[in-house]
């Protein structure tokens, strides 16, 4: 954007304020401006400031009007009265703190979340919905950090959220700090909000960064953001669900008998580039490859029901789109769905979407469970001694016993 | 403690229960009012005690008092803790059979000297005899007292006691009139014709030896007894008029008629007085409506009203074919409202004998004077019944046919009229014979009657614009829904099935819908003209704290 336009975008927005807001000058209302001016100075803004109060509005909140060459707060509500000057700082570095991401990097935050708002606003597609309600939530948190930064203290900025947030004149941040970790320990269920996280958990996240981490905890993570589901994937869940398919599809045709021609031309229906021999060599044994998926995957704790019938039917379609292959494709890949841990879902979906015959579905299911069997104790044993291990190393280097042989 | 439990109003006994038996004996049981002035205060003690773990003492008359205002409550120093014995009350309360219920003994007495047949009730028992059977034991005691048991259920009986003592001026302790009490136990205006019926069917309620049909709590007999003048009365013959005099017929007709009246529930549910449409029902007006572009080019003789030639084809018996009159293709939800129509009028055919669809000749719009002066009712005024049946064909066609050219007046609104402001109105019209018109001049003339300042005004022209604004927002409401429907269950937009001849694998539909990555069509466009902003930006605002 050029100067002249940016001046003359700022210029219309200031009429507009003019026109319908209060302007709070510096001289008259230094005790609502020098609270602006510190929380700028801490954040390392350098454009002008002004704070404006709107009419009308009986909620409390502040909100920032972004133009690239002023920060303009504005205010609403009874918020002066409510909260203290330190406080007010913190609200203060909250709202420039949006101003300090969109202005950093030559704007490139401003035009991803504006491109990112109007995909969602235009399409049907869930991802990009989701991936705007992932982003707005973020920047929340991002611009939390700034009002402690402003104010310098855990418990004002916590304070200044849960007083905007309820309308409370005076709260305990301490104590709402020990609410927020009692929720956390009893509830793991992720937010549904759309734009702001729930007040206990933006203070939870305050928390943390304020004990010196960038990264949010494994707990906070899974609230915030909760666990992949194929029922609400954003942009870059997608693509982890991607390689998650890929990485299922790919140990099942380590199997050289499994690449036939119907099946490797399915495989190319989920991915055109797919390329049996550059990603896998022959050498690496099935079963190592399933370890390496069944950990890399964490499957057996936090995939969700939606997750576990898509990974279903990806099998699924995998043992039946070569007839020939029937009844042992079936019984490969319900062993593979049992190494991962949705076995039993797997198994129900084979009896309800395929019409077996009762005999043929109970030979099935009988040679599934003797291959199952000694797996299982088998992984239950490396489960216990060498997980961290495991975590660490290369599929190769771990080397199950295929006790059936004919893998490779 | 006992401050709570002394429940007297000033705790000092200023006449004594024999004392207000006796009044009540002599003028033949307490009036309701006053019974509800003596007892309220002994249950509200009551209660309070029961809240607090305790049983109120009720077994005989040695701890009531009664003061100067005639008001009953407990005189107790030492609270009353309750007695348990559930054994006994199993055995005593042990069905003789799962097949039938034992609800009372009688004794039949036959003199062969003379013939005469005399009936005793075994329901109450000698005293001291071992209780067998949920019985009444005579005086103010029950069974459950006899077998050692004392809880809440066994106040309700005690309480009951004392209530019908009372209310019937009956000393329980002698044993003759106590026998009388219970012979009558079920009809107690035998012994009080004047008794309330709703304190009658308390005290029945209460009294019930078996403890599985008695009253559960005290708190609901208090309610019941303090609002006793608020439940409603069963049906009271003495306040209908001819009802207990004259020819039989004549009284049978009046209380049918009054049963009938009794039927109608006009309230805000009443689909016949307060009209709103709904899926089970069609506007034929609307649905004539052909969707123009300009309320110019609408022409009233396309729509649907009851004028001629319409009318007449429809009296005249012939089978009106729908497909002529509605514009099926402009109103798609057209087929399925009459499909449902005819499915549920066949319904009503299979299980009440009868179909229940009709035709709305004409609506009554008219506001309620007496109550919301201000609203608009929607009535519907002439009712014809209709036949619906669907002729299956490369394009289905709805065909209507009238069996009889006699249509209703909208009973319920006759009803309501009467008793609200004394309209007459036929009960049925035959509209060969008689036209809307005449009904509308009959109608007027009897409201300009009684208020020469309402008027009725009869709309036989279709206002053209409401009624095509109307047809558009019923079809864009169609619209809407059935969007809404498709998308709230996406799973069933995939066509799946592993059938061996007919594979179309679920997991890459899956794959594809929910886990590659499409491009959004709006950055396609969008992305090249990235680096050329708009001249003016609208201002981006940001939430703030909250």
């Amino acid at each position: 954007m050029s100067a002249a336009q940016i001046a003359s975008q700022s210029a219309v927005v200031r009429n507009e304020l003019l026109r319908s807001t209060y302007r709070v000058d510096s001289e008259a209302h230094p005790e609502i401006v020098g609270p602006a001016l510190a929380a700028a100075k801490a954040l390392g803004v350098s454009v002008p400031i002004s704070v404006y109060q709107s009419e009308g509005e009986s909620s409390s909140n502040a909100a920032l009007i972004f133009v690239p060459d002023e920060a303009i707060v504005l205010l609403s509500g009874s918020i002066v009265e409510l909260l203290t000057v330190a406080e007010l700082t913190a609200i203060m570095g909250h709202e420039l703190a949006h101003f300090v991401l969109w202005t950093t990097d030559h704007g490139d935050h401003l035009v991803a979340d504006r491109l990112v708002n109007a995909v969602a606003n235009d399409s049907y597609d869930d991802a990009f919905i989701e991936t705007s309600r992932l982003l707005a939530l973020s920047t929340e948190l991002f611009a939390d950090r700034g009002a402690l930064l402003a104010c310098g203290d855990l418990h004002t900025a916590v304070s200044s959220l849960v007083k905007v947030s309820t309308g409370m004149r005076s709260i305990s941040a301490a104590s709402y700090l020990r609410q927020a970790e009692e929720l956390l320990a009893a509830d793991s269920s992720a937010t549904s909000r759309i734009t702001h996280p729930e007040t206990v958990l933006r203070s939870a996240a305050l928390e943390h960064f304020a004990a010196g981490t960038d990264e949010l905890s494994q707990a906070l993570v899974k609230v915030m953001y909760g666990s992949d589901s194929v029922a609400r994937l954003d942009v870059l869940g997608q693509q982890r669900m991607e390689s998650r398919t890929r990485d299922l599809i790919d140990s099942l045709l380590q199997l050289d008998w499994f690449r036939t021609e119907p099946i490797v031309a399915h495989m190319r229906a989920y991915f055109s580039q797919g390329d049996l021999l550059l990603r896998y060599p022959v050498s690496v044994t099935r079963s190592s490859n399933v370890e390496t998926v069944g950990n890399s995957e964490n499957l057996h704790n936090g995939v969700d029901d939606a997750t576990k019938k898509f990974l279903c039917y990806v099998l699924l379609d995998f043992a039946t789109v070569d007839p020939d292959l029937m009844p042992a494709s079936i019984v490969e890949t319900a062993v593979l769905a049992h190494a991962l841990g949705f076995g039993n879902e797997y198994e129900s979906t084979v009896k309800s979407e395929l019409r077996l015959k009762k005999k043929e579905l109970f030979t099935v299911f009988a040679e599934v469970a003797k291959r199952t069997a000694p797996r299982k104790t088998q992984r239950s044993g490396t489960h216990t001694s060498q997980d961290p291990v495991l975590n660490e190393s290369s599929g190769d280097s771990v080397k199950p016993i295929d006790t059936k042989g004919g893998a490779q | 403690m006992n401050t709570s439990i002394t429940a007297s109003p000033n705790g000092s006994s200023d006449a004594s229960f024999e004392a207000l038996l006796t009044r009540a004996g002599a003028s033949g049981g307490l009036d309701s009012e006053d019974l509800r002035n003596a007892f309220v205060p002994l249950l509200e003690a009551a209660i309070a005690l029961q809240e607090e773990g305790f049983v109120a003492p009720l077994r005989g008359l040695q701890q009531l008092r009664v003061d100067d205002q005639f008001q009953l409550g407990f005189a107790v120093s030492e609270p009353l803790f309750p007695k348990n014995n559930r054994a006994e009350i199993l055995r005593v309360e042990k069905p003789v059979s799962k097949a039938f219920d034992v609800i009372g003994e009688l004794q039949v007495t036959r003199s062969l000297d003379d013939g005469a047949q005399h009936v005793a009730s075994l329901d109450v028992v000698e005293p001291r005899v071992e209780i067998t059977r949920p019985c009444f034991v005579g005086g103010y005691e029950t069974w459950e007292h006899q077998v050692g048991h004392h809880d809440e259920i066994t106040d309700v009986f005690s309480f009951g006691l004392l209530l019908a003592s009372l209310a019937l001026g009956l000393d329980f302790r002698v044993r003759a009139e106590f026998e009388q009490f219970v012979k009558h136990r079920t009809n107690l205006f035998m012994l009080q014709p004047d008794l309330h019926p709703v304190v009658a069917r308390l005290i029945v309620d209460c009294t019930e030896p078996r403890r599985t049909f008695r009253v559960r709590d005290l708190l609901s007999v208090l309610q019941r007894l303090r609002n006793y003048r608020d439940q409603p009365l069963d049906f009271d013959l003495s306040q209908l008029g001819g009802a207990t005099s004259g020819p039989i017929p004549k009284r049978r007709s009046v209380i049918q008629q009054a049963l009938r009246d009794r039927l109608f529930e006009i309230n805000r549910r009443n689909r016949l007085v307060y009209f709103s449409p709904t899926q089970q029902s069609l506007n034929l007006t609307v649905g004539s409506v052909p969707l123009v572009l300009d309320v110019r080019n609408l022409r009233a003789d396309q729509i649907a009203t009851w004028k001629a030639p319409l009318s007449e084809t429809i009296l005249s018996g012939k089978v009106l074919a729908l497909n002529t009159l509605l514009r099926f293709e402009d109103a798609p939800y057209l087929p399925g409202v009459l499909d449902k129509l005819i499915s549920q009028a066949r319904r009503d055919r299979n299980e009440y004998g009868m179909a229940q669809l009709r035709l709305v000749v004409c609506f009554l719009r008219w506001h309620n004077l007496k109550e919301v002066q201000h609203e608009r009712i929607n009535s519907p005024l002439l009712l014809l019944p209709v036949e619906l049946t669907k002729k299956r064909g490369v394009r289905d066609s709805y065909l209507m046919s009238v069996p009889s050219t006699i249509a209703e007046v909208n009973p319920a609104l006759r009803h309501f009229l009467k008793q609200t402001y004394g309209i007459e109105l036929p009960e049925v019209v035959d509209l060969n014979a008689e036209s809307v018109e005449n009904l509308h001049a009959r109608l007027t003339a009897q409201i300009q009657a009684s208020e020469p300042g309402v008027t009725l005004i009869k709309v036989d022209k279709p206002q053209l614009e409401l009624v095509l604004q109307r047809a558009r927002l019923r079809v864009d409401q169609y619209r809407r829904r059935s969007q809404t429907s498709v998308r709230s269950t996406p799973e069933r937009l995939y066509s799946y099935s592993y059938a061996p001849g007919d594979l179309r694998p679920l997991g890459i539909q899956l794959f594809e819908h929910k886990v590659r990555y499409r491009p959004p069509e709006t950055l396609r466009n969008a992305v090249p003209d990235l680096h050329r902003a708009p001249k003016d930006l609208p201002p981006i605002v940001v939430g703030g704290a909250d």
